[in-house]
């Protein structure tokens, strides 16, 4: 059990540096807490949705910024608002702030500075697009090696309490596939 | 002095003819001075006589140069004694045999001894064998378990994500069988648990009717699926909380629930559950009704409508009928009333024995199966496993849980008829001190705003208590949504349960229905908030309006969590065709910031369309269901990630009845 300890605390290490970090705040943490047995991918759903909704929203920006004939100040503005909504949704503090920071440049139809803002964001928004990855693969593995490990080490159970959302998960699919929680006697 | 002559040897001879008695003796007296050369002083010469017998003895004639000896021998050899020879031969054979005879005694026990250590060797052996055996069944188990559970995990994450219908199909059957095969291995580790004796029964605290709640659930999809009617009944003496092993006695319903479900084509499966002391007059009921010719029920018609049981079905223990079922309950009552201030004996008792049956109207059990039915791996005919399923294991474990439990299982069958299967169990009273120990279940407690309240259930088969309500909320037992939609829509109903009836399902229904929540002390209110929530939220029909896919995507997900169903719009256009009039709709979240139609505008092209509406009740047509529904005014609530005063002035002005801050 050492190992499941050893990767518990890998994710608690991680999912805390996110927070440590600001690439992501309580509103995220919110989100997680939504997770139960009805939806239990919601936080990567939504995840996904604000990946796709993000990277449309900077394309957008990017060939309204390369215009020639005139940069389109307005719809700049209006993708950013777009962004900025959809970042505080999911709880991407760093995106939102370079969102806050953009829509100034933008407000002053300040195009050299706009293009700055908009690479900073594309920086923030590659930033936490791997790191959600990385989190999400790790407790998908981590949900697959949680399940075997745990039934086959039975006697023993983890020294300390599995990220709260995942060990619900967990039980409520090993006692829906009809096994059993150890439980140390 | 007297001198005479003696012939010595004559004189010698009677002498020793008197002495000798019957033997004739030979005397030889010699002169031995000369060691080799004995000289013969009396006696006969040539030596016969039985030479082997010689007695010799010293004379002394007072002569110190010369010595003499004497030698006496028998004339006649010694006969051989044939007695003697008899004797010790005999004896020596009797010795022979006592010997072998002991020694046979001796070897005997040894070969006894010899087996003895050899049977205790095998014996241990065997026993080893046969933990063995256990062992072995119980680690196969587990470990086919293992590889299952992961087999079932992975298939559960498959059907998480996105399939296609043919793969969704395929998944899913996949999903059952894995599922049954854990059934299965579940139930042979159990049997080998029962007889290793590890069958533990724990005592913990818990509720009795939420679990019957449970398994109805469990079973209600199937049987409404059949067209089959599945209720249950607790009596009222039945305490709310008893001491014993939820977990075995969940699996003893969910076994008898799960095989009449199995076997009843249609009719009704009825769980009762009693006080084991109210049975016994059950039984002088019956026995009253047989003796009152109560034999017009036993028409065998098959034809439904006939019987007073659940569903008209005829049952096969009489005893369940309708006329003992009021019987039961009147005698409960009467009781009850009368033992307020006297306590029974049967209450102040450390246990409470309680007697469950399930009552069904399936194919029954044929009567030559009927006696091996508890056994292991027996089902009722060969082909029962490929008709119906299931190994034959469940109802042997029944029985043996039910006697762990203390209590005593049977059955009453009829082949075409159906079966009853009761049992009864030992609990322990729960004290009252241990109720705040233990753990809520997730479905909400009825509201003791509810107490008091009386409502009428109508059935085409009165077989319900009388309760008064001038809502109107039907009872289904298989409906499709189309069919629900149009009841609701010609005001048949004001909202429909799908039977089986569960506590939890009754409560959300009246509160949707009545309006009427849970009234906590405003203290109270911040203990658990999301439980307020969740009665605010259950069921209600929300609609979310956000040109945001992202933002949509949280609120819905956060509004799901706490039981409302959702509906999403991505902009103002969407909104008002969705709140046209009449809709189902509780309330609506509104984004203020959208394109095309911004918030502000859609609300206030609702506001006028609902006082159109409302117009028209008011003046001119009296319409049946907006009547019911009485003014048209749905709580609009602003999305806004900016909350000054002056948005909030503008979400007043158009018509909103408020706001909530973005993030959702």
């Amino acid at each position: 059990m050492d190992f499941v300890n050893q990767l518990q605390r890998k994710f608690i290490d991680y999912s805390s540096s996110l927070h440590r970090e600001g690439i992501v705040d309580d509103q995220f943490t919110q989100l997680r807490k939504l997770e139960d047995e009805n939806s239990p991918h919601f936080v990567m759903e939504v995840a996904s949705l604000f990946f796709e909704d993000c990277e449309k929203l900077i394309n957008n920006m990017a060939i309204a910024l390369e215009q020639k004939q005139g940069v389109d100040f307005k719809q700049i503005d209006e993708c950013i608002h777009q962004l900025k909504g959809s970042s505080s949704s999911i709880g991407a503090m760093r995106v939102k702030n370079a969102c806050i920071a953009f829509r100034s440049f933008s407000g002053a139809q300040n195009r050299e500075g706009c293009l700055r803002c908009l690479q900073q964001l594309s920086h923030e928004y590659s930033l936490l697009k791997n790191k959600l990855q990385t989190l999400f693969r790790v407790s998908v593995a981590s949900r697959c090696l949680y399940v075997c490990l745990v039934i086959f080490c039975r006697e023993n159970e983890p020294a300390e309490p599995f990220p709260d959302v995942l060990v619900f998960q967990l039980e409520k699919q090993i006692v829906a596939a009809g096994g059993s929680i150890p439980r140390v006697h | 002095y007297l001198g005479g002559a003696f012939d010595v040897e004559s004189l010698v001879e009677n002498l020793l003819g008197q002495l000798a008695g019957n033997q004739a003796i030979l005397v030889n007296v010699y002169d031995v001075t000369n060691s080799s050369d004995h000289l013969i002083m009396y006696g006969h010469q040539n030596q016969d006589g039985d030479l082997a017998l010689l007695h010799e003895s010293k004379l002394d004639f007072g002569d110190p140069f010369r010595k003499h000896t004497m030698i006496c021998r028998y004339h006649q050899k010694a006969p051989t004694s044939w007695t003697a020879l008899t004797t010790a031969f005999l004896f020596f054979v009797i010795c022979l045999l006592v010997g072998y005879i002991l020694y046979g005694a001796a070897i005997h026990i040894v070969k006894v001894e010899d087996d003895f250590h050899e049977m205790q060797e095998l014996k241990v052996r065997a026993e080893a064998a046969d933990v063995a055996k256990s062992q072995f069944l119980a680690t196969v188990s587990h470990e086919i378990r293992t590889p299952m559970n992961g087999i079932l995990g992975m298939l559960a994450l498959l059907l998480d994500t996105d399939l296609s219908s043919t793969q969704r199909d395929y998944a899913q059957t996949a999903q059952v069988c894995g599922k049954a095969l854990i059934t299965l291995i579940n139930e042979v580790l159990d049997r080998a648990k029962i007889e290793a004796g590890k069958l533990q029964m724990e005592t913990v605290p818990f509720d009795l009717r939420s679990i019957l709640d449970d398994v109805l659930s469990l079973f209600s999809e199937k049987s409404r699926n059949k067209g089959v009617e599945l209720a249950v009944f607790v009596s009222d003496k039945v305490p709310e909380m008893v001491m014993g092993d939820p977990g075995r006695f969940r699996q003893i319903i969910t076994n008898l629930v799960g095989n009449s479900v199995k076997f009843t084509e249609r009719g009704h499966i009825f769980v009762k559950v009693h006080l084991a002391e109210n049975s016994k007059p059950m039984a002088e009921a019956k026995a009253e009704t047989c003796l009152n010719g109560g034999s017009d029920e036993g028409v065998l018609v098959s034809s439904a409508h006939q019987f007073k049981t659940l569903s008209g079905y005829e049952a096969a223990d009489e005893r369940n009928s309708w006329d003992s079922f009021k019987y039961l309950v009147a005698d409960e009552e009467s009781r009850y009333n009368a033992s307020i201030n006297m306590p029974l004996a049967g209450e102040t008792s450390q246990n409470v024995t309680l007697m469950v049956s399930v009552e069904d109207t399936g194919i029954g059990i044929p009567l030559i199966a009927q006696d091996r039915v508890f056994m292991p791996f027996m089902q009722a005919d060969s082909s029962t496993s490929r008709n119906y399923g299931g190994t034959g294991i469940g109802l042997s474990i029944t029985k043996c849980l039910v006697e762990l439990m203390g209590g005593h299982i049977s059955f009453v069958s009829r082949p075409q008829v159906g079966s009853t299967f009761s049992f009864t169990a030992a609990f322990g009273r729960c004290k009252k001190a241990s109720f705040s120990d233990t753990k809520k279940s997730n479905t909400e407690d009825l509201p003791s705003s509810f107490q008091g309240l009386k409502a009428i259930v109508v059935d085409g088969k009165p077989n319900g208590h009388v309760f008064k309500l001038p809502k109107m909320i039907l009872l289904a037992t298989n409906i499709t949504n189309a069919e629900l939609e149009k009841a609701k829509a010609a005001g048949f109903s004001d909202t429909t349960i799908m039977k089986p009836v569960r506590a939890s399902m009754v409560a959300a229904c009246l509160q949707q229905v009545l309006g009427i929540g849970k009234k906590r002390q405003a203290g109270k209110d911040m203990l658990n908030g999301s439980l307020v929530l969740r009665s605010l939220l259950y069921r209600k029909k929300i609609l979310v309006v956000d040109d945001n896919m992202v933002n949509r995507r949280v609120a819905a997900g956060a509004l799901k969590k706490f039981g409302a169903a959702v509906e999403c719009a991505d902009s103002g256009k969407a909104a008002l065709k969705l709140l046209q009039i009449p809709h189902y709709f509780d309330a609506c979240f509104m984004d203020i910031q959208m394109p095309e139609m911004d918030g502000f505008e859609a609300t206030r092209r609702i506001r006028k369309m609902e006082s159109q509406a409302n117009e028209q009740i008011n003046g001119g047509s009296i319409d049946e269901e907006s009547a019911r529904k009485g003014k048209w005014h749905v709580p609009i609530l602003a999305m806004t990630a900016d909350v000054i005063h002056a948005t909030y002035d503008e979400c007043l002005k158009c018509g909103m009845d408020g706001y909530v801050s973005k993030p959702f």
